[in-house]
């Protein structure tokens, strides 16, 4: 497979990944892709790596009213009576999640092993060969950055 | 008959999450006890058998195969039905889990009634 080819299918899998779990998990509507994420908010990253039949890492960075809302949803409860822990709590486990929705999905007969996600706030660390995919969503927007390398 | 029912994750976030699709599920339960690890849940179960545990499978301390050769080798706990909960939906990690004696394997993300399905056909239909 091209770089190209094997670039615009990790696209087509982050989004997928993204959409159903957002969906699915948090009761979160996905709008659509965006070029960027609109300036102006505080926002909030996880990141974490693999290893196995591919090696990489995988960033997620939520703008900050986007995360609290997600993580209201996934946790039954109302926006304000959730704190910034359990928010970026909620963010790793969703971090986690895509990730790993995208390893099963990119090599189904494969093995990898996904450390534990960290709460980073540093969104311009992600390297520069990570396919990268930004999302509209019902409030607020995600940015998501992976960078794969087969193994 | 009531469900007395143990979710294993590392997350808080997740046991939390895990534990009210349960609660909306529809199923009747009698209690929810959750553990952080492999290790945390076989002193619990010990202590306090359930009707099934629901397990992540990567956990600091003991993570869920360990958590299922563990059960598997001990006469009154092995009978618990354990469905894992995993991001990992490979088919290499599905078989080897189910392998190991897991009853069911569901794929993070999930739709509440997969859960739901998995969890009647873990226990069987005396249960449900």
């Amino acid at each position: 497979m091209s770089d190209v080819a094997a670039c615009a299918g990790l696209e087509a899998m982050l989004e997928a990944a993204t959409c159903d779990t957002l969906e699915t998990m948090c009761f979160f509507g996905v709008m659509g892709p965006l070029e960027q994420m609109p300036a102006g908010e505080g926002r909030i990253s996880a990141r974490l790596t693999f290893h196995g039949d591919a090696n990489g890492a995988f960033h997620a960075t939520l703008d900050l009213s986007a995360a609290s809302a997600i993580a209201a949803n996934f946790l039954g409860e109302d926006v304000e009576d959730v704190s910034r822990l359990r928010i970026e709590a909620v963010v790793c486990e969703l971090s986690n999640m895509i990730c790993g929705y995208v390893l099963s999905n990119y090599k189904p007969h494969g093995h990898f092993e996904l450390s534990s996600p960290e709460i980073t706030g540093e969104e311009d660390s992600q390297p520069d060969q990570a396919v990268r995919r930004v999302f509209e969503l019902e409030s607020g927007s995600i940015m998501l950055a992976m960078d794969l390398r087969p193994s | 008959m009531s469900l007395r029912i143990m979710i294993v994750d590392d997350s808080p976030a997740m046991r939390a999450f895990i534990g009210r699709i349960i609660q909306l599920s529809g199923l009747d339960v009698e209690s929810c006890v959750q553990a952080a690890n492999g290790r945390e849940a076989l002193g619990l179960l010990r202590e306090d058998i359930v009707d099934i545990v629901l397990s992540d499978i990567n956990m600091p301390v003991m993570d869920g195969e360990q958590l299922l050769r563990e059960l598997s080798q001990d006469d009154r706990l092995g009978k618990v039905p354990v469905v894992i909960v995993s991001t990992d939906s490979t088919d290499v990690r599905r078989k080897r889990m189910l392998g190991l004696g897991a009853r069911g394997y569901v794929r993070k993300p999930f739709a509440p009634e997969t859960l739901r399905n998995e969890l009647e056909m873990a226990l069987g239909e005396t249960h449900v």
